[in-house]
């Protein structure tokens, strides 16, 4: 038997994949396709402390090999959640991480303190990273100090795990890492998606109705790869990869990277049975390579004879 | 709704730019209805990413059941659907959606269809036939008769079929809704919820439908696109804007998802 158990700050994970903030709903509404207890954790949507209605359509577009999204974090808010979703999630055998995000860090707080009354939550993610809002969000992820004092706020306020999702728009991310690191986040989670802009050429119409958007699928995954990897040897807590994953493959570059986990955003929509089918894969590659611990894997990049470019 | 594998037993132009594609696999228990949809996985590469949405009918041979998909070739995915050969594999999602709806009381039923808006509805039009529904009208229009389907069908089932095309080339010479509401003009429907409307086509067809079906009180059903992602109701990429409903959310936008609460929507929920 190999081992494919690990441990995200805290938080225990019967394997290292989880399904990905906005890409998987609220986990419910995959049930009839996939058993959620197959996963190692779930990420619901991104929640508000109030419901929010979301931008105005068109709000996808399909990219080569990626996809722009403008949701605009529509939600239906975080005691809808909780009465509604929750308990119906607490009868799976899951880690649910809840994602949340807010305009202000009263927001957050708020947030957080109302989950913290909540049973069957394993820990929450912090979005600091989303495009498509106009205040807050991103803003507090492209700041290492502006990142690191909203989680000094949260951490406070709340004893369940915080995994922060940083922004790969930060102009340097590794840095915003370090600093949330020493503000006490129990883990990270990297990348969210990159804006980005598509153009019908017949209306010279921008094709989304915010203008720009997030990208995200398999045209990000080299960049993500690379954030990972240089986020994963400045900190010591467990960083959670993400960025294109589409397959067992995909996800062991991640973890060899550095990455302890993996989240699989994108390609839950072109198959959804994505997940399992990771699992499947890691467990098979592991056997093949006689693995018989996962966590061996983490970081284990080979470099002898490779050079790390410098100026 | 599962997602099962199917594979291409014929694909073929049937009209200019439209395909028929008929795929087979473990579809015995498949029961889609009418304005449903399934989301098809074209080919096993990342490149067309995303499922596309189709509406489907599925029939039956000796040799077992069968989906058909009618398909207009308008960009990259579909493109590339009319190259692909018999025997290729397909991922199939579905069913998906709400379709539509009629009660036993239902005694005429208005058919509006744009271009490839009659696919959907074909499907329909069948049911409400087989439901003994007697008087069932079907407005079409197209750009041109090469690009009106399935007139021969209707007329074998003895269903009255009023055509415009935009050329001019059979039928009313403009758009389908001009004909329609010259057809509402002659006839003085009662609105007792035992004639309905049932629309599928262009936004700006189904916004005018909507106007026309609301100013003579008759209920109207529409079926909308929109580029979706996942089709099960998660990614929200598919939101359409919802009419407000009460005073209460005036400020609160609404937005519905074609996956999920529709794709056939009541017309007067939608914000036009
Ligand atoms: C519920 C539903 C049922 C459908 N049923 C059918 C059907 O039976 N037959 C059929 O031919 N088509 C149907 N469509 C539309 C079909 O999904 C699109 O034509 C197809 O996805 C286009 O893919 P593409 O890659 O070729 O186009 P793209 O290269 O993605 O786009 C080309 C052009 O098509 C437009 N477009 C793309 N996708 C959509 C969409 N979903 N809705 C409206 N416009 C779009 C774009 O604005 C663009 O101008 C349906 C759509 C929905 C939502
Ligand atoms: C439609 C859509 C909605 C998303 N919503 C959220 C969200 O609510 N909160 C969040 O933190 N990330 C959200 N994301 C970002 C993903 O969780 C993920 O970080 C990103 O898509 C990159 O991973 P991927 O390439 O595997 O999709 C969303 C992504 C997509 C495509
Ligand atoms: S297509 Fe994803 S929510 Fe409708």
């Amino acid at each position: 038997m190999v081992n494919t158990a690990v441990n995200i700050g805290g938080i225990p994970l019967k394997n290292p994949v989880i399904a990905a903030s906005g890409t998987f709903g609220y986990g419910l509404e995959f049930s009839p396709l996939l058993d959620l207890n197959d996963l190692g954790g779930i990420v619901v949507k991104g929640l508000s402390l109030n419901p929010y209605p979301g931008n105005p359509p068109p709000r996808i577009i399909e990219t080569t090999g990626g996809m722009l999204n403008s949701i605009g974090l529509q939600n239906i808010g975080v005691d809808a959640f909780i009465k509604e979703k929750l308990p119906l999630l607490r009868n799976h055998d899951v880690a649910v991480f809840v994602n949340i995000f807010g305009h202000t860090i009263e927001e957050y707080v708020r947030i957080a303190r109302r989950l913290s009354e909540a049973e069957g939550i394993a820990g929450l993610e912090v979005n600091i990273s989303c495009p498509n809002i106009k205040k807050g969000g991103m803003a507090f992820g492209k700041e290492p100090k502006q990142a690191g004092l909203l989680t000094k706020r949260i951490r406070k306020a709340t004893s369940l795990p915080l995994m922060i999702k940083l922004t790969p728009q930060a102009s340097d991310i590794a840095d915003v890492a370090k600093r949330v690191e020493g503000e006490g986040a129990e883990s990270i989670s990297l990348v969210n998606t990159f804006l980005g802009l598509a153009i019908d050429v017949d209306t010279a119409a921008p094709l989304l109705s915010t203008i720009t958007g997030g990208l995200s699928g398999p045209a990000i995954k080299p960049i993500a790869l690379r954030m990972v990897w240089e986020v994963a040897q400045k900190v010591s807590i467990p960083v959670v990869g993400l960025g294109g994953i589409a397959s067992y493959r995909d996800a062991l570059e991640f973890m060899i990277a550095g990455a302890q986990a993996v989240q699989v955003g994108t390609a839950n929509f072109i198959n959804p049975t994505t997940c399992r089918e990771i699992i499947h894969g890691i467990k098979e590659y592991l056997k093949a390579k006689h693995i018989d611990d996962i966590n061996q894997l983490v970081g284990s990049l080979n470099l002898p004879g490779h050079e790390t470019t410098s100026d | 709704m599962k997602d099962s594998k199917t594979k291409i037993v014929f694909n073929q132009e049937v009209a200019p730019a439209c395909f028929r594609m008929v795929l087979s696999g473990p579809l015995d228990n498949f029961i889609i209805k009418p304005g449903q949809f399934i989301m098809l996985r074209l080919g096993m590469s990342y490149d067309p990413l995303l499922r596309r949405p189709f509406a489907t009918h599925r029939f039956k041979t000796p040799e077992g059941f069968f989906l058909e998909i009618f398909y207009r070739v308008i960009g990259y995915g579909t493109h590339i659907m009319s190259h692909m050969l018999p025997g290729a594999e397909l991922r199939l999602l579905g069913p998906l959606g709400k379709g539509f709806k009629f009660s036993d009381t239902l005694s005429t039923a208005l058919i509006v269809a744009g271009g490839m808006g009659i696919v959907p509805l074909r499907g329909l039009i069948y049911s409400l036939a087989k439901s003994g529904i007697k008087n069932i009208q079907i407005f079409v229009g197209a750009k041109s008769t090469s690009q009106l389907l399935f007139l021969t069908e209707f007329q074998r089932m003895d269903i009255p079929v009023h055509c415009a095309t935009e050329d001019g080339s059979s039928g009313y010479n403009g758009l389908v809704t001009e004909l329609f509401h010259r057809f509402l003009d002659n006839h003085a429907f009662k609105a007792d919820n035992h004639t309905v409307c049932f629309a599928c086509g262009p936004r700006p067809m189904l916004a005018e439908t909507a106007r026309l079906s609301f100013i003579y009180q008759l209920p109207c059903q529409v079926s909308l696109e929109s580029r979706m992602a996942c089709g099960i109701g998660v990614c929200l990429g598919c939101a359409v804007k919802l009419k407000q409903q009460t005073h209460h959310d005036q400020d609160q936008k609404k937005y519905g998802r074609v996956c999920l609460e529709g794709p056939v929507f009541d017309a007067q929920e939608i914000q036009w």
